[in-house]
């Protein structure tokens, strides 16, 4: 079915609109989850509160594209959840590793208007990522995004892991010159 | 700030992007393509073994000699193993004298029955039978060797040096590295799918291919897929059925169009090398003229096939990032300054990520080495692109 009509089905409150969701993007929320919380239990419990979350946004909200709308909702919930169960200290699985590698883009700063700081990073990241090829920005965001591991990118778009690990690096490389650029580090 | 922060803005970027990586994700994974270079490294890389062997089991004697004409020859076995004394004594010896063993005869060369020996001159008179698949579009060892393009371009070429080695390849690698030097055309141009080479003698195709013009300036020199279904006269039909995985897909680097058989059908090389012509190459009518011919013609040639100052001043910063060994760049860095009429250095955008010649974990200096994780050292190590 189309997002259109998913969504109209949103609108119209009806119950088949989850289960229509769930057939088109519960695949690719979970394996966002998983990426994060390396835990299939966490991970379900997490795609379930995106559909939840996406029931009572929707309406009002009315997305775009809707596959982007609920991988942003899983993402995030994901993180808080690894944040919350990692509370002490950083433990294993991508999204330790992908923390670490993106240590070398942004290191540390001193800044603490948080919210403020907060946008303008996000929107220094969607200027930079426009400005990249599709399928870099595809391999970047399938690490630092989805928190895919490498192998998997590599089988997911027919590159090598070797191609992989250099397109990131180039564009960890070129992220922290842009930001740079921007002052924002 | 720090990575969480960048690491959770990511995040929250445009939707927009986030449903592109939804398609790119859910979408079946990807073949892989393999380059053509690499293709033909392979093939030539077995086809020497294959010599290698042939060659060990018709022309090297075996351990107990070899009986030719009655005799057996002792003093040109290869054996790796060695006969006992007793074993050599009974031996009869080159032209029947008895072999002493510590004592070989050396003053007798003069064997006319070993395999070997009269295997030498078959080779020297047919030296393509042992040709080492290395040509310069086929980096099959670890350097590339000095190109032998002097001849090639030598009417015209007046440089004062011969160029050094654009580049090394490391160890294993397939040259795919060097793509941007050496390829005029983008991806979707370059590889050829194993359902369309079929039968064909594709290892033989690029042999000749490289052989017949080491430095191509057009798509029919160069061996890609315009040239490989023209040289073989592949019907559209045929050439469409192999290609259809790759028909209108949804990945960009891999999508085929109606439009691209089209273009390649009506031989119009012209728009074909417009439209497809990477962007480290300058496509002048039919003529892609790719940094590899660049490197290997003189500015004045580069001025007499209509190439201007901005075509070459608006790809510098592509330039650079091809992976030269330092020479290389420093050459090339050399011909652009003359052409440009300024001094122009060509910037290794690497050196300072890692250096040279030096292993990777070592090249990194102690205080960022505290801060880089063994996973990020681990990763540049396994990518193996720096020579």
């Amino acid at each position: 079915m189309e997002d259109s009509g998913i969504i109209e089905l949103f609108f119209a409150r009806s119950e088949q609109a989850i289960t229509v969701l769930a057939e088109k993007y519960g695949k690719f929320c979970f394996k966002i989850a998983m990426n994060i919380l390396s835990d299939r239990e966490d991970s379900e419990e997490c795609v379930n509160d995106t559909y939840f979350r996406v029931w009572n946004a929707v309406p009002p909200d009315k997305p775009a594209a809707l596959g982007g709308y609920v991988g942003r909702i899983t993402r995030n919930l994901a993180v808080s959840l690894y944040r919350t169960k990692h509370r002490q200290k950083r433990g294993g699985g991508e999204y330790a590793l992908a923390v670490d590698e993106l240590e070398q883009v942004i290191g540390g700063s001193g800044r603490t208007d948080k919210e403020a700081e907060e946008r303008e990073l996000t929107a220094a990241v969607n200027a930079f990522l426009a400005g990249r090829e599709k399928n870099e920005r595809i391999i970047f965001l399938m690490r630092y995004f989805a928190l895919c591991p490498i192998d998997e990118i590599a089988g997911q778009t027919g590159q090598s892991t070797g191609k992989v690990k250099y397109s990131l690096k180039k564009t960890r490389r070129d992220l922290k010159r842009f930001l740079e650029k921007e002052e924002l580090i | 700030m720090n990575s969480l922060k960048l690491l959770e803005c990511i995040g929250n970027i445009d939707e927009a992007y986030i449903a592109e990586l939804e398609k790119a994700v859910s979408a079946p994974a990807c073949p892989v393509r393999k380059s053509p270079y690499k293709i033909a490294s392979w093939l030539c890389a077995a086809a020497a073994c294959l010599l290698c062997a042939f060659i060990g089991t018709h022309f090297l004697p075996a351990e107990e000699g070899i009986e030719k004409n009655g005799e057996t020859t002792v003093t040109e076995t290869a054996s790796p193993l060695t006969p006992s004394e007793s074993d050599i004594s009974q031996l009869p010896g080159v032209n029947g004298v008895p072999v002493t063993p510590g004592t070989p005869d050396v003053s007798d060369t003069s064997v006319t029955a070993s395999p070997l020996t009269s295997a030498v001159p078959d080779i020297l008179e047919h030296p393509v039978a042992i040709e080492v698949p290395v040509t310069p579009e086929t980096p099959a060892t670890s350097v590339i060797p000095a190109i032998p393009v002097t001849t090639a371009i030598s009417e015209t070429s007046e440089k004062p040096k011969t160029p050094p080695e654009p580049y090394h390849i490391p160890e294993g690698g397939g040259g795919d590295e060097m793509s941007a030097f050496n390829d005029p055309v983008q991806f979707i141009l370059l590889g050829i799918d194993g359902a369309l080479c079929g039968d064909r003698d594709v290892d033989g195709w690029f042999k000749a291919k490289r052989e017949a013009n080491p430095i191509p300036d057009d798509l029919s020199g160069h061996a890609n897929l315009y040239s490989f279904i023209h040289d073989f006269d592949i019907p559209r039909e045929e050439a469409e059925a192999a290609m259809e995985y790759y028909i209108n897909s949804d990945d960009p680097q891999l999508r085929f169009s109606t439009e691209i058989f089209d273009l390649i059908y009506s031989e119009n090389t012209a728009e074909l090398g417009r439209l497809y012509a990477n962007a480290h190459t300058i496509a002048k009518g039919e003529k892609l003229y790719t940094p590899r011919w660049l490197y290997y013609h003189t500015p004045e040639e580069w001025t007499a096939a209509g190439i201007t100052p901005d075509d070459v001043e608006s790809r510098l910063h592509l330039y650079e990032n091809i992976p030269f060994a330092p020479e290389g760049r420093e050459y090339f860095g050399e011909l652009i300054s003359e052409f440009l009429g300024r001094q122009v250095i060509l910037d290794d955008p690497y050196a300072d990520w890692v250096e040279r010649d030096v292993p990777v974990v070592e090249a990194v200096p102690e205080d960022i080495a505290e801060d880089v994780s063994d996973e990020i050292v681990e990763e540049i190590e396994e990518t193996d692109i720096y020579p």
